[in-house]
Order: structure tokens, then C-alpha cells, then sequence
């Protein structure tokens, strides 16, 4: 039983046509069914575990990668068994590593039901899916040493507020040791031609975050305990208190992509 | 592993992807790792790895490094054991000892150490 669920808050609205649009694939395929919608995070917690009772064995994602983020941040909810699809309404990084190139290609993949299986890791009592960013105020406005980093081997760094990344690095079987990389930026130092040779090496070093000040931290480990003067705010807008765990936690899900050498089912 | 001659630098390496500890950034415990280790920062405790380990100008360090290489460019106080090079740059401070295949010191560094070059370690 195919469940779809939208984010009525989405940043990216899914106009009548669209919808008319896409029910008609979904029916031609006969996976069609109502879209559900959502519009907070303890309404989709509780839709999710309604999904699961009502046996559900693939929810879909109808939206944009926020979206798609928001789901996998209540996933706990979910049954291991139950299959993940997604819907990608405008371009979506999520959709192409799926291998899925726009939302008529992800009803091709829900149709022919690739499973591909993916571990992701908690950050306090939610989920991210492959990277989610943590921002902390400075205390007073200054950039005094205000976080504390703990790794999973009792390895303690101190360092400024700014941004902090966590990538899951699950895919990469070289890192099933310690799969959440860790970054950290200082803030408002984008790298420009005049910073120094090691800040433009080190931005080389992580061509993914060009966008991000000066890199100032870099490791990978399995849990990492975080401690901030003030309360953290991730990338999507949800707020977390000044102690977090990173990775306690992990699951596995299961997710529909056109992705090969996957097991079906 | 990135493969870097005696007097390269791992930072100086496009391509870079290892743990990296800021100037901005002190720390303490102990680094056990398979990947390079680059450390700008202050760091109190033992550095462990096959690959190689480059103590940055800014960086502060007491403690042992268990490395491939070693390049020492800040202060290190403590015990440097390197499987191929340790090379102490002339901005370079060790108090303690370095024990490699080689050690090279160049003129200007500050180094009160017991050095042991030569052998296999």
C-alpha cells in the first residue's frame, strides 16, 4: 500500500495541474493514492505512526529536499520494513544520488521498486539523512571559544561558534568505523583571492563548501557529544538545546532509487 | 594515504582529506587514526597514525606523535616516531625526542631532543 505525504509549508508548492499531472502517472501505474498533508513536524510524527498502524509498506515524499529532510528528521516512527520513495517537485542533490531525474522519473522507480538500503544517524532525538548543519550564537556577540566537541574516543576539542557540519559518510564503506564526518567553519570568513594560501588550499580541501567560512576543524567518528553556550539551529530552521548528541542512534532505511545492484522486493 | 617527499607539506596537497585540528581550535585526548593528521591548533596527547602528521606553524602540541612522516613546523613538546621522515623546519621547535629512518632539522629550528636517525624503525 503506497502512502504519499506533502509538507503544506513547503517552500516548494505543488500547483493544481501538477497534482492533477501526477495523480494520472501514479493511476497509470496503480499506485495512486491521496496526498497527505503535513504541516509541523509533531503532525507529521503523528501521521507517520497512524501510516505505520493503518500497514503502510511505502510512504512517499512528495516535494523538495527540505522537505524530504523534514520527513527522515521523525523517521523513528517508521518500520525498518517499510519502503521510502520520493517525489521530487524542483531539482533535488537527494533525488539525483536516488539516481531519480524529476517526479515522473520517481513514480517510474515507485512503479519498478528498487530497494536501496541506507544507514543514517540521530541528531538529538531526530534523524539526517546525509549532512545537516548546526549554528550556535556567539555569547555576547563576541567569538570566544564557546564549543565543546567530544568524539566518541574522549578526544575533547574546543573551538569558536560559527557553523558545524555533519555528514554521513554511510555509503563509504572506508569510514563504517567512524561515519560522521565533522566540519567546522568559522563564520563570515568566505574564502576570497586574497585569504591565505593554506585557507585556499583548505577550501580545495572541501570543494563542497566553498560557500562556508574558513575551515577550522575536520575529523570523522561515530558519535560526537556537542556543548554550546546557547541553543543550536539547524539548516532547516529546527532548534535543538545546547547539549546534542550526534550518531547515539542509527537506522536503517530502506529507499526506493533507480540506483543499480540493489536488492528488490 | 597522500605519498608527500621530506620537505613537502600535506597541506600544500590539493586533494587533502584528512582529521584537521584549526588554529582556532585546542584539544585534548588522543588521535588514532588511519589518514593524515594536520594540526594548527593546541593539542594536548598522543597522535597515532599511518599516515602522515604535519604540526603547523601555529600549533602547539605536548604530547607523542606516532606517524608514516612527520613535519614539525610549530612547538611540540614530547616524542615524534616516524616510520620513514621527521623533518623539523627552521620555524620548527622540539623539545624531547624524533626518531625516524631520517631526521632533518633545518637552520634555524629550536631542538632540544634526543635524535635517533638511521634505522628501521
Amino acid at each position: 500500500m503506497y502512502k504519499y505525504v506533502q509538507n503544506s509549508l513547503s517552500r516548494t508548492k505543488i500547483d493544481e495541474q501538477l497534482a492533477v499531472k501526477m495523480h494520472s502517472e501514479l493511476a497509470k501505474n496503480r499506485i495512486d493514492s491521496e496526498f497527505i498533508t503535513f504541516s509541523s513536524e509533531r503532525e507529521l510524527s503523528a501521521l507517520l505512526e497512524s501510516l505505520v498502524k493503518s500497514s503502510a509498506t511505502t510512504i512517499v515524499v512528495v516535494g523538495d529536499d527540505y522537505d524530504f529532510n523534514i520527513f527522515v528528521g521523525m523517521i523513528g516512527k517508521i518500520d525498518s520494513a517499510t519502503a521510502i520513495g520520493y517525489l521530487p517537485i524542483t531539482k533535488s542533490k537527494i533525488a539525483k544520488n536516488l539516481q531519480i531525474n524529476n517526479w515522473l522519473d520517481g513514480i517510474r522507480a515507485l512503479s519498478q521498486r528498487k530497494i536501496t538500503e541506507k544507514t543514517i544517524y540521530s541528531i538529538a532525538n531526530r534523524y539526517f539523512y546525509d549532512e545537516i548543519y548546526l549554528t550556535t550564537p556567539p555569547p555576547d556577540g563576541s567569538n570566544s571559544k564557546a564549543i565543546k566537541i567530544k568524539t566518541e574516543n574522549n578526544l575533547e576539542l574546543t573551538l569558536p561558534t560559527g557553523t558545524i557540519r555533519f555528514e554521513n559518510l554511510n555509503e563509504d564503506h572506508y569510514f563504517n568505523n567512524a561515519p560522521i564526518q565533522v566540519n567546522a567553519y568559522l563564520p563570515g570568513e568566505i574564502i576570497t583571492s586574497k585569504s591565505s594560501l593554506k585557507s585556499k588550499i583548505m577550501n580545495v580541501f572541501d570543494k563542497k563548501n566553498q560557500n562556508h567560512g574558513k575551515l577550522m576543524l575536520s575529523l570523522h567518528s561515530k558519535i560526537f557529544n556537542l556543548e554550546g553556550a546557547d541553543n543550536f539551529v539547524d539548516n532547516l530552521g529546527r532548534k535543538y538545546k545546547n547539549i546534542v548528541v550526534i550518531g547515539k542512534n542509527n537506522k536503517k532505511i530502506r529507499l526506493i532509487s533507480k540506483k543499480t545492484n540493489q536488492k528488490s522486493n | 594515504m597522500i605519498e608527500h617527499a621530506n620537505k613537502g607539506h600535506i597541506s600544500d596537497l590539493v586533494g587533502f582529506s584528512g582529521f584537521y585540528i584549526g588554529v582556532e581550535v585546542s584539544a585534548i585526548g588522543d588521535i588514532k587514526s588511519e589518514e593524515d593528521v594536520f594540526v594548527d591548533g593546541s593539542y594536548k596527547g598522543s597522535i597515532k597514525t599511518t599516515g602522515a602528521v604535519e604540526i603547523g606553524k601555529n600549533a602547539k602540541i605536548t604530547g607523542s606523535i606516532e606517524a608514516r612522516s612527520a613535519i614539525i613546523e610549530g612547538q611540540l613538546k614530547g616524542s615524534v616516531l616516524a616510520l620513514d621522515n621527521v623533518y623539523i623546519a627552521g620555524c620548527g621547535e622540539l623539545s624531547g625526542s624524533a626518531e625516524g629512518k631520517s631526521v632533518s632539522i633545518d637552520s634555524g629550528a629550536l631542538v632540544k631532543a634526543r635524535i635517533d636517525s638511521g634505522k628501521n624503525v
